[in-house]
C-alpha cells in the first residue's frame, strides 16, 4: 500500500513543575468559551499533547485557523491513572459526592482528543487511541487508517507517555519524578507540503514480532534524528515502518 | 471498486439477552432490560438502577472458575469475541487467519484498576503494569494480528467498527473482529455520571426510566454489556461460503469542537457526519429506510440529534422511521454503537424495526417518525445508525443489507 505522508512533527517533554505551568496556560482561541475549564481540568496526558501539537504547528509555520477541519486523535499510556487515584480516595472518605463531574470527561480514553478538539476548534474526528503498552502502534495503525478515511484534510496523530510511568499515592497525588513526553504527527494526503516522514505497514509473511511494546522515546529519537531507523514488527506479519521523506515533494490536494 | 465490508458473525452479552435470537425477539417485543442495582448500594446514589447483564455467559474454550475471575470487563470481551468467531464459522480455522480486533472500550483501564481494587488490590499504584486484556484474549483465542483500543465515549463501538472496515479495505488482515464493551456500572461510573447530572432519576419506575424523544425524560440510564462483530471482505466470505449478515457500507464522523460534555446547539456537526456517511456509502438521503437514532435520552441530546436528523433529511425527517432502542436497553457507554448496529441488523433480519418504549408524549422538539411502543414491519435495505459521545465526537455508520 501507499504510505501515510506525514507533514508536520511536534515533540515535547515537560516535567511535573512545568505541567502546572502548562494547567494555568489561557487558551490559544478566546472564542473557544469553554475551553479554560478543559484545560484546567485536563490530564497530564492531554497537557502534553496540546504542547506537541502546538510544537508541530510552529515547527510546520501553520495558522491554527487553516486547520479547523482537520481531525485528532490521541493514543496515551495510562491516560486518567492519576485521576482515577484520586477518585478512589475521594470515593472512599465521601462517597458519591466526592466523585467529580469533570472525571469521565476529562479522564478517560478519549479525553485528549476531545479536549484538544474543543480547545483548538479542529472539527473532524475526534476519538482516543491505546491506554495501555501498545499505544504507540495501536495510535499509528488508526492513524494511518484514519488518513485513508478521507474525512478530513489531515488527521493528528498524537502520542504520550510518561517516563517512568506517573504513580499515584494515595490520594491520587504524583508520588514520583516523572517526565512527559509528547509527539504530534500531521498525517495528509491532500495538504500541499513538503512529506517530512512516511509511515506504511509493509506486508511480510514470517516476521518475528518485535519484543514487546514499542516505545514512544525511541520514535521521538528517530524524529529528532539521533536514531537512523524506526520500525516494529506487529503479530501475525507485517513490520509498521516510518522512513525520512527522501526527497520532500509537493502533492496536490486530490 | 472496493469489496464490500460485511458482518458475518457476532457475539454479544447485553441486558436484553446473551444471543442474537433473545436480542432480536426482546428488542421486538418492546421489553426493557433496566432492573434496579444490586451489585452494589446505590442507595447514596442519585440514580439506583441500570442496564444489568445477570451473568455473563462462560465460553466454550474457557474453564467457568477461571472465567469467573476474570475481571468483568475481560469477561464481556471474550464471550462476545468467542461466540462472534463461532457465529461466523470461523471458530476452527481461526489459526490459519490473520485475524485483528479493534475494540471500543473508552475505560479499559479505569475498569481493571477499580475492579482490582473492589477485591482488595493496589495495581493502580504498581509501577509495573500487566499488558492489556485484548493481549490476554488473544492468547486465549490462538488469533494473531494487529489490534487496537479505541475510545469515543458513547461513539467508541463505531469508531472500531469504522477501523475495522478500513483496515481490511487497506488488506491489513483476512478476517477483524470489531465492536465495544463497557462495564461502567460501578460506584465510582455512577457517581460520576450521577454528579454530571446526565442520568434518570426516575427510580420508582426503573423500567420507564429512559425515554428517550419523551417530554418528560430526564436523563439517560447507565446499562453495561457488549457486542462483537466478524468482519471481512465480500469476497472472502463468498469463498468460504459465508453470508453477509450486514454491508457495513459507510462511515462519518465530525465534531462538535464547542463542549466536553454538552452536544452543540449547531445541528451542521453532527449533520456533517451523517452526510459523510450517507457519501461513503455512496447512498441518498431519501434510501434510508430506519434511523437507530443515538436518542439517549437526555433532554439537550435528544433534540439536538433531531434538528441534525432535519438537516440531512429535510421534510423525509418526518417520514423516515426512527427507533430508539436505548429505551429498552439503557446507555451502554462504549458498547452503544455496537448494540445499536446490531439492532439494524434485526431489523434487516426480521424485517421490523425495533419500537421506541416509554414514548408517552413526543416532546414537539423532537418530532420524527417515530416508531413508538411496538415494533413496525418493513423491509429495511438501508440503516442508519447514529452515535454521539462526550468530547463532541459525532458518527454515523451507514448499513446495507448483504448480498
Amino acid at each position: 500500500m501507499e504510505a501515510a505522508r506525514i507533514v508536520a512533527v511536534g515533540v515535547a517533554q515537560a516535567n511535573l513543575a512545568e505541567l502546572a505551568a502548562l494547567r494555568r496556560q489561557k487558551p490559544p482561541l478566546p472564542q473557544q468559551a469553554s475551553a479554560s475549564l478543559a484545560i484546567r481540568h485536563a490530564d497530564e496526558h492531554t497537557l502534553i499533547a496540546m504542547q506537541a501539537f502546538q510544537q508541530a504547528l510552529r515547527s510546520a509555520d501553520w495558522d491554527l485557523a487553516a486547520l479547523q477541519e482537520w481531525g485528532v486523535l490521541v493514543s496515551s499510556r495510562f491516560p486518567g491513572r492519576l485521576g482515577l487515584a484520586s477518585i478512589f480516595h475521594r470515593y472512599e472518605k465521601l462517597g458519591p459526592v466526592g466523585v467529580s463531574p469533570m472525571f469521565v470527561p476529562t479522564q478517560a480514553l478519549h479525553a485528549a482528543a476531545g479536549t484538544l478538539s474543543v480547545v483548538y476548534a479542529l472539527q473532524g474526528p475526534n476519538f482516543g487511541v491505546g491506554g495501555g503498552q501498545d499505544h504507540v502502534c495501536e495510535g499509528l495503525l488508526a492513524g494511518m487508517a484514519l488518513d485513508a478515511d478521507n474525512l478530513a484534510p489531515g488527521i493528528w496523530v498524537i502520542l504520550t507517555a510518561s517516563y517512568p510511568n506517573l504513580l499515584p499515592d494515595t490520594q491520587g497525588k504524583i508520588s514520583n519524578d516523572s517526565i512527559l513526553h509528547g509527539l504530534a504527527l500531521g498525517f495528509s494526503s491532500q495538504v500541499v507540503a513538503p512529506s517530512l516522514l512516511d509511515l506504511q505497514l509493509r506486508r511480510t509473511s514470517a516476521t518475528p514480532r518485535s519484543a514487546g511494546p514499542a516505545d514512544l522515546l525511541e520514535l521521538i529519537d528517530f524524529v529528532n534524528g539521533t536514531r537512523r531507523s524506526w520500525e516494529y514488527s506487529l503479530p501475525g506479519g507485517g513490520v509498521l515502518e516510518l522512513n525520512r521523506a527522501a526527497a520532500p515533494a509537493l502533492r496536490k490536494a486530490s | 471498486m472496493k469489496d464490500a465490508i460485511w458482518i458475518t458473525g457476532l457475539g454479544a452479552t447485553t441486558p436484553m439477552g446473551d444471543s442474537f435470537d433473545v436480542i432480536a425477539d426482546n428488542l421486538l417485543a418492546g421489553r426493557s432490560g433496566i432492573k434496579p442495582i444490586t451489585a452494589f448500594d446505590p442507595c447514596n446514589h442519585g440514580s439506583h438502577f441500570a442496564g444489568l447483564v445477570p451473568e455473563i455467559p462462560c465460553p466454550a474454550s474457557y474453564d467457568e472458575t477461571e472465567f469467573r475471575a476474570l475481571p468483568r470487563l475481560e469477561q464481556m470481551v471474550a464471550w462476545c469475541t468467542e461466540q462472534a468467531l463461532r457465529d461466523a464459522g470461523l471458530w476452527d480455522g481461526r489459526r490459519e487467519l490473520r485475524i485483528g480486533f479493534v475494540a471500543g472500550m473508552g475505560a479499559e483501564w479505569m475498569l481493571c484498576w477499580e475492579d482490582d481494587l473492589s477485591k482488595g488490590g493496589n495495581l493502580i499504584r504498581q509501577p509495573e503494569q500487566p499488558q492489556g486484556l485484548l493481549h490476554r484474549v488473544y492468547r486465549k483465542l490462538e488469533i494473531t494480528g494487529p489490534s487496537a483500543t479505541v475510545g469515543a465515549a458513547c461513539a467508541s463501538a463505531s469508531i472500531a467498527i469504522a477501523q475495522a472496515k478500513r483496515w481490511l479495505e487497506l488488506g491489513w488482515l483476512d478476517v477483524c473482529l470489531a465492536g465495544g464493551m463497557d462495564a461502567s456500572v460501578t460506584p465510582r461510573g455512577l457517581a460520576s455520571f450521577g454528579n454530571l447530572g446526565a442520568l434518570s432519576k426516575r427510580n420508582h419506575a426503573p423500567a420507564q426510566a429512559s425515554r428517550p424523544f419523551d417530554r418528560g425524560r430526564d436523563g439517560f440510564v447507565m446499562s453495561e454489556g457488549g457486542v462483537a462483530f466478524v468482519m471481512e471482505r465480500a469476497e472472502h466470505a463468498r469463498r468460504r461460503r459465508a453470508s453477509g449478515r450486514a454491508h457495513v457500507a459507510g462511515f462519518g464522523a465530525s465534531s462538535d469542537a464547542s463542549h466536553l460534555v454538552i452536544p452543540s446547539s449547531d445541528p451542521a456537526p453532527a449533520a456533517r457526519a451523517i452526510r459523510l456517511a450517507l457519501a461513503n456509502a455512496g447512498v441518498n438521503p431519501g434510501d434510508v429506510d430506519t434511523v437507530n437514532a443515538h436518542a439517549t435520552s437526555t433532554p439537550v441530546g435528544d433534540k439536538f440529534e433531531t434538528q441534525a436528523l432535519y438537516v440531512v433529511f429535510g421534510d423525509d425527517a418526518t417520514r423516515i422511521p426512527v427507533s430508539a432502542t436505548k429505551s429498552m436497553s439503557g446507555h451502554m457507554l462504549s458498547a452503544a454503537a455496537a448494540f445499536e448496529t446490531l439492532g439494524c441488523i434485526v431489523a434487516m433480519e426480521r424485517e421490523a424495526m425495533p419500537p421506541t418504549i416509554n414514548l408517552d408524549e413526543v416532546d414537539p422538539e423532537c418530532n420524527l417518525c417515530h416508531v413508538v411502543g411496538q415494533a413496525r414491519p418493513g423491509k429495511v435495505r438501508v440503516a442508519l445508525n447514529n452515535s454521539f459521545g462526550f468530547g463532541g465526537s459525532n458518527t454515523a455508520l451507514v448499513l446495507r443489507k448483504a448480498g
